[in-house]
């Protein structure tokens, strides 16, 4: 079923539906928010407060209507509302909460917050580290607007025209913004390059 | 970037580059390491956020499901469900007993148990008159 069709199940009081509506998106969504914000628990209860919304409207939707724009609109919304009410932002990286999660050990899976692929990587495990910490700081170094569009591209999955609906700005100003993360991601990656071959 | 093919870079890693600049850029790309270069970055990140996904906790979704928002629809349709079933039910009862009021055979016969019942009121009364009329005769010879 679509995503539409699911929504408009849930409408009905279809549970199975509402389950399987929240599992296509548990991940995706919940990932975007958290990179976006930072904060665990903020993205948490954001998650948790669209998919409220989305219940509380008791209207079905038409066959013009589409969900996953929707959705990620009210998530984008409600990370730019975050955004106000923090003044500072505590600044996560990753590789600590995977080193909570571990405690250190990255030869075993992370206990709860991430998966790591199974997908081949570099041969030896400390190469794939260094890869991970050296993307990670050329994305950390990224402007909020310029990881926010690559997050927002990365895991909606829209096209760059939604989003630029969704961001309400011309999709001209959207690319232009993925291009200038393009362009620092390869600045600092090419000094780690023979780490991406 | 002196290429200005930043775009095209960005909407062929994402699958929306036309097909008519595709194969541009693709044949570009073969001669331009610096094009290459902002390609691979994008994959790269792409990548790593594909391989450190966050998991978002059961709970969260536990408590979507059991929200007293979903509890108010799934209540709303049973109330729904009930006042349905109660008006199709009324509307059966009241069809069956306007067709019981149409069927001709049984006004009929309806008709005739009461034109029996009159006739037997009837001669019942003619007998009373009859054994009044005799008493009355018995009163009138004396």
């Amino acid at each position: 079923m679509t995503d539409e069709e699911l929504y408009n199940e849930c409408l009905e009081g279809d549970e199975e539906a509402l389950s399987v509506l929240i599992d296509r998106y548990k991940n995706p969504l919940y990932a975007y928010l958290l990179r976006l914000t930072k904060n665990q628990e903020t993205s948490e209860d954001i998650f948790q407060t669209i998919f409220v919304k989305l219940l509380k409207k008791k209207q079905k939707f038409d066959d013009k209507f589409k969900f996953a724009p929707w959705i990620y609109t009210m998530a984008h919304n409600a990370a730019m509302d975050f955004f106000r009410k923090e003044n500072s932002r505590k600044e996560i990286s990753i590789n600590d909460i995977i080193s909570k999660a571990t405690g250190g050990d990255f030869s075993q899976p992370p206990s709860y917050s991430f998966e790591i692929s199974k997908d081949p990587g570099p041969d030896t495990l400390f190469e794939r580290k260094q890869l991970m910490k050296s993307i990670e700081k050329a994305f950390n170094r990224l402007s909020d607007d310029q990881k926010e569009i690559f997050l927002l591209r990365h895991y909606s999955n829209l096209s760059f025209k939604e989003i630029s609906e969704i961001k309400k700005m011309p999709i001209g100003t959207v690319l232009a913004r993925m291009s200038r993360a393009m362009a620092s991601l390869r600045k600092i990656l090419e000094k780690d390059k023979n780490l991406m071959q | 970037m002196s290429c200005d093919l930043d775009e095209d870079i960005i909407l062929y890693h994402y699958n929306e580059l036309p097909a008519e600049r595709r194969e541009r850029l693709k044949l570009h790309l073969e001669k331009c390491e610096e094009c290459r270069s902002s390609l691979q970055a994008l994959k790269a990140a792409d990548n790593w956020l594909e391989e450190t996904t966050p998991v978002i906790p059961d709970s969260v979704k536990s408590a979507i499901m059991k929200t007293n928002e979903f509890r108010h629809i799934n209540i709303r349709q049973y109330f729904k469900t009930v006042t349905n079933a109660l008006i199709y039910t009324a509307a059966a009862v009241s069809l069956l007993i306007f067709c019981s009021f149409l069927r001709p055979d049984r006004h009929a016969k309806g008709n005739v148990v009461t034109a029996e019942l009159l006739e037997a009121s009837i001669t019942e009364i003619e007998n009373d008159m009859t054994s009044y009329d005799s008493l009355g005769d018995i009163f009138t010879a004396e």
